[in-house]
């Protein structure tokens, strides 16, 4: 029994490598690691290049940092540690979406603090031109006049 | 020799240029219309002069005359008479060339055109536009010659940059410039309303379609590039927030707000400073984005050099226009203020005041996140980037506010409406969208954006067409015509609206599209050996083999791909690129499209003799968004063939037929 | 309150100029190094002559030039008389010593490179697939690193040396930490 399991396996082997042969040359799966090292290096700026991700670049660095990636996601390191280790070596810079720390912070709020500002002066601007004695609007007064108007309106 | 032509041409389209600017000032001050005659006598020969140094430089191009220095950096012998005469625009001198006669171009139009109807505001339009002109001219002539000649001319040219031998690259930098330049028309009539401080209207009804033109100038420009995007560069998205990409969309999110707001300033004499600045934002960030990209302050580690000298003067040009005409604004609007009355905040008014906020503040948006990095370099220690996740996170959400309003806007009427009747003809919409958004987000849509786009897009939908709707009804009743013909009456006698109409369901098609290929993209990197297959959503992928082909210019190695799939059966074909001159190698994707999703096939380096690396993409709805491009330019179109007196007319009609008793 | 607008945007647009002008002076070849004050980070890499492997704990208590470059890359070429008479001038100090790293290259391609301009006489680390480029931050070539005796990074030179280099930055640095 202990001499034959060689050579058991040996046979095995030869079995599953001819069957694997014509398997080899049918269909092919993404390597399952592949999802997340894609997920990591869109994150990341491929550094020589104008605002492209490392996934997204065909330059040579960007390739090495890609491979970077696959080793170390193969490896089994988590992804804030990969982020961090590009971090770590090229600081900002590197992150294309970037951190919401320090003046950074502007950024990202920034955008919202003038759309709540403009629309709270829009409110009160609108409030301020709207005419003193709130009449009831002429609309419904006329049936012509109903009629013209609307058609106006729709025009322009 | 033509090249000699082309530098001589353009030396006197310069000094026609400085005549043209200053000689209708000296005609209003002195009060000699001749002077203003000139000014316009100088502004035709410059447009032809400049049509003629264009000419001579193409001509260059298709005589190989390679001891041109700019023939020689940007074209070969073996490249396609097709890119030799494009190859005008494939770097800085030639695009600047092509700029400024645009520029005079449609000066020469304009001025034909407003020249009777619009008399008071023509000197000053003529001189503003010649300052722009000349400012460019002289840039081309002293710091980004296109006519230097090699001493030592080559035998052969280094051949233009491979990516840019692409019809979607062909067409992005024209249409592009035609909507930077054509802006500049209304901005000129704009500056020239504001140092006339006359407060009529004549501007916006005489540049109404040219700011229609140029905003669909402009936005094929960036589809275009977007296309080119997507289809040479290999990467399966068709944006990047790149800063050359925000720098075309900046100006467009403005002038789309300005394209709203104007038609208040148009029905009720309301908001004309806020329509002029508008207007001045949109051609000072079109100069801003010229100097963004043309200085290089943005540019990557590593990208090529670029010239100080040149930033410096673009910034120096940028500088006075921005300030001349920002601080005339500034300085003039006291006098131009009108009273404001807004009748209602449910009225088509205050539509179009929270439209403008949006798009300003999305405007503003993509000018900090372009100029942050910037501003940490310079006044900072360290750098950063703000890439595509930032924009998709910030962006977004403000977008979707933007076609919130787009659904809104049609309920509205000048004027206003009373609550409840908005809250009436508000309830349908909403409450089709809000089933929507759930549904979307139960069946597929995994993503609150996705299913809040979804919803909105129905929202919207439903609004437009209940308008029409109601429209026909009315006019079937009024008129007793059938409902086609009806449609059609309803459409042709109010073009802008209407048009405006087809632009907004064009804009929905895309939103879908960007929903689609954002967030159900899905893809598959992996190496291939010969007679291996794949399977990527509903389709079968069979790697058949490696052949070597050969273009004009180029080598490249193919590989043969069958598909199998809904479609039926057919072959792609992506390559790899070398083209002669070249270094990098290019990836061809090769693409089948379809209604539902794209089949994006990219060929990646061997890894072995036998096996090569593939990325291959399932873009779910991407050909939405060129389809609903399309639909905004047949909208664009429709609108355009609007009369200018049109509106005009039918009020009169409307009072006729009042007083008649109808 | 009324005129606060005409403030803010001219403001604006000033500020946006200003940001301009200034920004025409930045390089956008200098990008800061966060290495600068950490430590630098440790390899045991093949050496481009087979020899025995190069490895970075072994010039613990000396300072330590690390310079990257590789024969595709133009800069190196002017950079590279001046690292071989630095070589030669540094070589009677005990308490300094450089290395060189060779990335992105064929083996061949190094050696012929050293072959045609000299060699400065350290050794090179090779590194084909810019692993230990990558893990020193690493954008382009050719690009110096000074690491002090304890191992820390304290400068980062990108883009090539010059005549003079070292007495004006490296020294300083050294004689301050003494």
């Amino acid at each position: 029994m202990n001499i034959k399991k060689p050579s058991f396996a040996l046979l095995m082997l030869l079995v599953v490598g001819l069957w694997a042969v014509p398997s080899i040359a049918t269909e092919q799966h993404e390597d399952p690691t592949e999802a997340l090292v894609r997920e990591i290096a869109k994150t990341l700026r491929c550094a020589v290049c104008q605002n492209q991700s490392i996934y997204e670049s065909n330059s040579d660095l960007a390739k090495d940092m890609l491979s970077v990636i696959r080793t170390k996601v193969a490896a089994g390191e988590p992804e804030s540690a990969i982020r961090d280790y590009f971090f770590q070596r090229y600081g900002d810079y590197i992150y294309l979406e970037p951190t919401a720390q320090g003046g950074n912070r502007l950024l990202w709020i920034g955008p919202f603090i003038a759309l709540i500002l403009g629309a709270l002066a829009l409110f009160s601007a609108l409030k301020k031109w709207q005419p003193s004695q709130s009449r009831p609007p002429e609309v419904d007064k006329d049936a012509f006049r109903n009629r013209l108007k609307s058609e106006m309106d729709k025009i322009d | 020799m033509w090249i000699e032509i082309a530098h001589f041409a353009t030396i006197v389209a310069l000094l026609l240029t400085l005549l043209q600017t200053s000689a209708p000032v000296v005609g209003v001050n002195m009060q000699r219309p001749v002077w203003i005659r000139v000014g316009r006598q100088a502004s035709f020969m410059a447009a032809g002069l400049l049509t003629l140094a264009i000419m001579g430089v193409v001509i260059s191009f298709l005589n190989h005359d390679f001891s041109v220095k700019y023939v020689a950096e940007h074209a070969s012998r073996s490249l396609p008479m097709f890119y030799l005469t494009t190859a005008l625009w494939g770097g800085h001198e030639g695009s600047l060339l092509f700029w400024a006669w645009l520029m005079a171009l449609f000066t020469a139009i304009a001025v034909g055109w407003h020249w009777s109807t619009h008399a008071r505001s023509i000197p000053w339009v003529l001189s503003i536009l010649g300052a722009v002109t000349s400012g460019f001219l002289i840039l081309v002539l002293f710091l980004s010659s296109p006519f230097e000649r090699l001493t030592d001319p080559p035998f052969d040219g280094q051949d233009l940059n491979p990516l840019l031998q692409d019809p979607g690259m062909v067409f992005h930098p024209p249409f592009l410039y035609m909507g930077y330049v054509g802006f500049a028309i209304p901005f000129a009539f704009a500056v020239a309303a504001l140092i006339n401080g006359r407060i009529t209207d004549e501007w916006i009804l005489a540049t109404r379609r040219w700011t229609l033109f140029s905003w669909a100038m402009l936005t094929t420009g960036i589809i275009f590039g977007a296309y080119w995007a997507y289809y040479e560069l290999g990467w399966g998205g068709y944006w990047a927030w790149d800063p050359v990409e925000n720098a075309s969309f900046m100006p467009w999110l403005i002038a789309t707000a300005f394209l709203h707001s104007v038609m208040v300033q148009e029905r009720r004499r309301m908001f004309k400073i806020w329509n002029l600045f508008l207007i001045i934002t949109t051609f000072a960030l079109s100069l801003l984005g010229t100097f963004l990209v043309r200085s290089g302050v943005l540019s990557s580690v590593h990208a090529f050099a670029s010239d100080p000298g040149r930033g410096v003067y673009i910034l120096m040009f940028m500088a006075v226009v921005l300030l001349f005409s920002f601080g005339l604004l500034v300085f003039r609007a006291d006098r131009l203020r009108t009273e404001v009355r807004l009748e209602s905040p449910f009225s088509m008014e205050a539509a179009f005041l929270f439209n403008n906020l949006f798009l300003v503040i999305a405007g503003l948006t993509v000018l900090l996140g372009t100029l942050y990095p910037l501003a940490v370099e310079t006044f900072g220690s360290s750098k950063v980037t703000v890439g595509a996740p930032y924009y998709n996170k910030v962006f977004i959400p403000i977008m979707l506010g933007i076609l919130l309003l787009m659904g809104v806007g049609p309920l509205l009427v000048w004027r206003g409406v009373q609550m409840k009747s908005l809250l009436q003809s508000l309830t349908k919409p909403a409450m089709v969208g809000l089933a929507g958004a759930g549904l979307s987000l139960l069946v597929v849509v995994n993503h609150p954006y996705g299913a809040i786009t979804v919803g909105l897009v129905l929202f919207v939908i439903h609004a437009h067409m209940t308008d029409v709707w109601h429209g026909i009804k009315k006019r079937m009743s009024n008129t007793g015509e059938g409902m086609t013909v009806a449609l059609m009456g309803l459409f042709t006698r109010n073009k802008r609206r209407y048009g405006g109409f087809i632009v907004h369901f064009g804009i929905l098609m895309m939103a879908m599209g960007f929903v689609g290929s954002g967030l159900f993209q899905e893809e598959k990197n992996l190496v291939l050996a010969q007679g291996d297959h794949v399977v990527i959503g509903r389709w079968k992928l069979v790697f058949e083999k490696i052949i070597d082909v050969e273009g004009k210019n180029w080598k490249a190695q193919e590989a043969v791909i069958q598909v199998e799939g809904p479609a039926g059966a057919f072959t792609l074909h992506p390559q790899k690129r070398v083209y002669q001159d070249h270094q990098m190698p290019t990836t061809e994707a090769a693409i089948f499209s379809g209604i539902r999703e794209d089949l994006y096939v990219v060929l990646g380096d061997a890894v072995t003799e036998t096996t090569w690396a593939f990325r291959i993409y399932r873009n779910p709805l991407v050909s939405w968004i060129w389809n609903g491009s399309g639909i905004m330019a047949l909208g664009i179109l429709f609108a355009l063939l609007q009369g200018r007196r049109l509106s005009r007319k039918i009020a009169e009609k409307g009072t006729v037929e009042l007083e008649r008793g109808t | 309150m009324k005129n606060l607008w005409k403030v803010i945007l001219l403001s604006v647009v000033v500020i946006i100029l200003v940001l301009f002008a200034l920004g025409l002076e930045n390089d956008p070849r200098n990008i800061p190094s966060p290495l600068v004050g950490r430590p630098a980070p440790l390899f045991s890499a093949p050496a481009l002559d087979d020899g025995p492997p190069i490895v970075m704990e072994s010039f613990r208590g000396r300072w330590l030039l690390v310079n990257f470059w590789g024969s595709w890359c133009g800069s190196c070429v002017r950079e590279h008389s001046y690292l071989i008479e630095l070589a030669r001038k540094t070589a009677k100090r005990n308490d300094f010593v450089m290395i060189g790293v060779d990335f992105k290259d064929t083996k061949e391609g190094g050696r012929s490179f050293l072959a045609s301009l000299g060699n400065p006489g350290y050794r090179h680390v090779f590194d084909p697939d810019q692993k230990v480029a990558i893990d020193w931050g690493v954008y382009g070539a050719p690009e110096t690193y000074l690491v002090d005796p304890t191992g820390i990074v304290r400068y980062k030179q990108v883009g090539p040396l010059y005549d003079g280099w070292f007495e004006q930055i490296a020294l300083p640095i050294m004689e301050k930490k003494p």
